[in-house]
């Protein structure tokens, strides 16, 4: 469960998120929509923990992970993250990118790990290669493969399908949802795309200026659309 | 997961490696200066304010000042005026070998001025005997000229580099407007040239600071200038509280000028380079600024050609630059070893220093402005903090040892290292390492699968640029050394006051070529990061 409490954050004199609030139920969803400069990116980075907010709190599985006094490290979250662009790492290869986040497993059941990621996100084939010989679509599921390796409690998409074409995102989203379904991760998705948000969302907020202008209520999700 | 053990744990490990670092920073780079700090003290409440007036330069001193800050504003508008129109040139010319050429000439970029005086002394005399000899007039290289001239052309590689990175970063789609709309020397001077203007103020800034600090060039050419001023005086009078006072003037210039630039100059040094030094458009620019640009062009590649070939005609054979070699062995060494340990012990302060100053807020701009001031101060001054450090009982033994040359080039030359560090960083994608915060499973793991990866180029880069400029060190180094020990430039320096030898050429030879070599490898690494 993802719980944000009256978080307000501010950029020198520009108040980026001013008193926001919403929680996200275990397995469950949320949408996130507004014009740009809204604050999304900034919502999903505090929840990230990769900001501190100046006020409010933000849970996770129950626990306070951030106040304005102190904060748990990101990789202690349990969280995956698709950021905006890929942001792969020049230096590692597909497989190590995925197995990058995994933790307590021996060598075979990582290896097995890896194989079963990748072979989800349709990414065997690319296991040795390096992010300067990927396609652009090909980077965005090496992001998404990365995101999930680690069977997070909780996942963050900041517009993973942005500017793909219509056929790519159609498999991308589908593999997105299969994986949300499978982990049972609790899922915050930023986009600005009115199909992914009805596809994703069993509950939806619109930010304008910092502020939450419009929630829907959680509903269960239309998969098939 | 509680609250209360995770507060401010986020890169809690990595937090007190970082402070460490810092401290250690500030320690060795304004360490020596604080050692300063109690014998002025001393003399103040020992000899009464009049010993403040020291700081008020008057007569003799006021004008040495001020040929001093005329001789950096000179150097600073010709090294600026020339670097830009030589890299105009190579950004209105697109062929194979104006990528190549730039390239060589910022290789010349860590000899020192020394060097390039002896160089330039022994080929204007080459071909000022020629000229004469034909019945042409030549101008000699003596006096201010002289020193002006040397120390633009040693110091033009910083200007160029910084102009032409500029230009080559500008957005396509706005020059491209522009020409839609003028003819392509309209498009230079009214729109590329206003747009790079935070780096002609940069550049201009960085040569008349570095100029202004500097006596080696103008005591070559037997003018008198106010750094030399300070240097002297502690020679005659051996007292670092009178070297520091007098220095005051000095610092508070050059802090000035500085500080009214440093957001600019943070803005310039945050750019981020497209390829390796970004591409070239093809402009017509007209026969007039053609001819100037192309007579600039010219002479920048002399300052490549110059230190690194024209020395070899005073050489004379392979065989005396053998015996050249061979008679400084242990000079050659001792500077190696020197250069060695200033880097190795350089490094890690100035990568974690290098890490504050990317931070956003007032911390990140504090350590910039801290690392961008130290290549101001005369590099004497650190030398007088190690004098009288050494002068104490408990330090005593290190005067006779490397320590001090060593610390000496670290202090200076560590804010090279940070600054460096900084630009490399702002070039990689913050992204990245938010995705590893997230993803990783521990800093530590996070920091050397990811982080170190990521940077090794620019920290070797780093390492190598401290290396060349701990071997070119003189003004701290000249204080320091042990007796009867001897480093490669202030061998050269104090030959060169006996008149250019072979055996000066020789040394200065193979020193411009372990620089040029050395530096490339700098560059090329710097080419590498493509994250």
């Amino acid at each position: 469960m993802i719980s944000v409490s009256n978080i307000t954050k501010r950029f020198g004199a520009v108040t980026v998120l001013d008193n926001v609030s919403f929680a996200v139920g275990d397995c469950g969803s949320c949408v996130i929509s507004g014009a740009s400069g809204s604050g999304k990116t900034t919502l999903l980075r505090l929840i990230a923990g990769l900001d501190l907010p100046d006020e409010g709190e933000i849970s996770l599985g129950g626990l306070p992970v951030s106040t304005p006094g102190g904060a748990v490290a990101p990789h202690l979250r349990h969280i995956g993250f698709v950021f905006q662009s890929p942001a792969l790492w020049p230096h590692m290869t597909v497989a190590e990118h995925v197995s990058f986040g995994l933790t307590g497993l021996n060598k075979r059941e990582t290896g097995r790990r890896v194989r079963r990621v990748l072979a989800d996100a349709d990414l065997t084939h690319l296991a040795g290669r390096y992010p300067s010989r990927l396609s652009g679509g090909e980077k965005r599921r090496v992001a998404l493969a990365r995101a999930v390796a680690a069977r997070p409690r909780h996942l963050l998409m900041d517009e993973p399908l942005a500017n793909l074409d219509p056929e790519l995102k159609e498999r991308l989203l589908r593999f997105i949802l299969k994986t949300h379904r499978q982990t049972g991760a609790c899922l915050v998705y930023v986009t600005h795309d009115e199909a992914e948000a009805q596809a994703v969302a069993q509950q939806h907020l619109v930010l304008r200026a910092g502020r939450v202008v419009h929630a829907v209520p959680p509903v269960e999700p239309n998969h098939e659309s | 997961m509680p609250l209360h053990s995770q507060a401010d744990a986020r890169f809690s490990s990595g937090r007190l490696l970082a402070f460490i670092g810092l401290v250690s920073f500030f320690l060795f780079v304004f360490g020596p200066l604080i050692f300063l700090i109690p014998p002025v003290v001393r003399e103040i409440a020992g000899s009464g304010p009049d010993t403040l007036l020291l700081m008020l330069p008057t007569g003799r001193r006021l004008s040495l000042l001020l040929s001093s800050l005329l001789y950096a504003a000179g150097v600073s508008v010709c090294g600026t005026v020339i670097g830009v129109l030589c890299a105009s040139f190579f950004f209105s010319r697109d062929r194979r070998w104006t990528r190549i050429l730039p390239i060589l000439i910022l290789a010349v970029l860590p000899i020192p001025p020394t060097i390039h005086a002896l160089a330039w002394m022994a080929a204007w005399a080459d071909v000022s005997g020629w000229l004469t000899s034909h019945g042409f007039f030549f101008p000699p290289l003596r006096g201010w000229f002289g020193a002006v001239w040397v120390q633009t052309m040693s110091l033009l590689p910083f200007s160029f580099g910084i102009c032409l990175i500029a230009l080559r970063n500008l957005d396509p789609a706005l020059i491209e407007a522009a020409r839609m709309m003028g003819d392509d020397l309209k498009t230079l001077l009214k729109v590329a040239l206003p747009l790079i203007f935070p780096a002609l103020i940069s550049a201009a800034v960085f040569l008349f600071v570095m100029t202004l600090s500097d006596y080696a060039v103008p005591s070559l050419f037997s003018v008198s200038v106010y750094p030399l001023e300070v240097f002297s005086d502690f020679s005659a009078e051996n007292s670092p509280a009178r070297a520091f006072l007098l220095s005051v003037p000095l610092l508070v210039i050059t802090a000035a000028v500085v500080l009214s630039a440093q957001s600019t100059m943070r803005d310039v040094a945050a750019e981020t380079p497209k390829g390796a030094l970004g591409r070239s458009l093809r402009l017509e620019l007209g026969p007039c600024t053609n001819g100037l640009t192309v007579l600039c062009l010219v002479l920048a590649v002399l300052c490549f050609v110059v230190p690194t070939f024209a020395l070899w005609l005073d050489v004379g054979s392979v065989s005396d630059l053998a015996a050249a070699v061979g008679s400084a062995k242990s000079a050659i060494y001792t500077t190696l070893f020197c250069a060695l340990f200033s880097t190795l012990i350089a490094l890690v302060p100035s990568f974690w220093w290098a890490d504050g100053m990317r931070g956003i807020g007032r911390r990140g701009r504090i350590l910039w402005v801290m690392a961008l001031v130290v290549p101001a101060i005369p590099g004497s001054l650190f030398g007088i903090g190690l004098v009288y450090m050494g002068n104490m009982p408990v330090f005593a033994p290190l005067n006779d040892t490397l320590v001090f040359p060593i610390l000496v080039s670290v202090a200076r030359f560590s804010p090279w290292a940070a600054i460096l560090l900084f630009c490399f960083g702002q070039r990689i994608d913050p992204i990245l390492f938010d995705a590893a915060a997230v993803h990783e499973t521990g800093p530590v793991v996070g920091f050397l699968k990811v982080r170190l990866p990521l940077m090794l180029p620019g920290i070797l880069a780093a390492g190598i640029l401290v290396g060349v400029l701990a071997a070119g060190e003189l003004s701290g180094t000249l204080l320091v050394l042990p007796p009867g020990v001897d480093t490669m430039i202030p061998r050269i320096f104090t030959y060169l006051h006996y008149g250019a030898t072979p055996q000066t050429a020789a040394l200065s030879l193979v020193m411009s070529w372990g620089f040029l070599v050395l530096f490339s490898v700098v560059l090329w690494l710097l080419s590498k990061n493509k994250a």
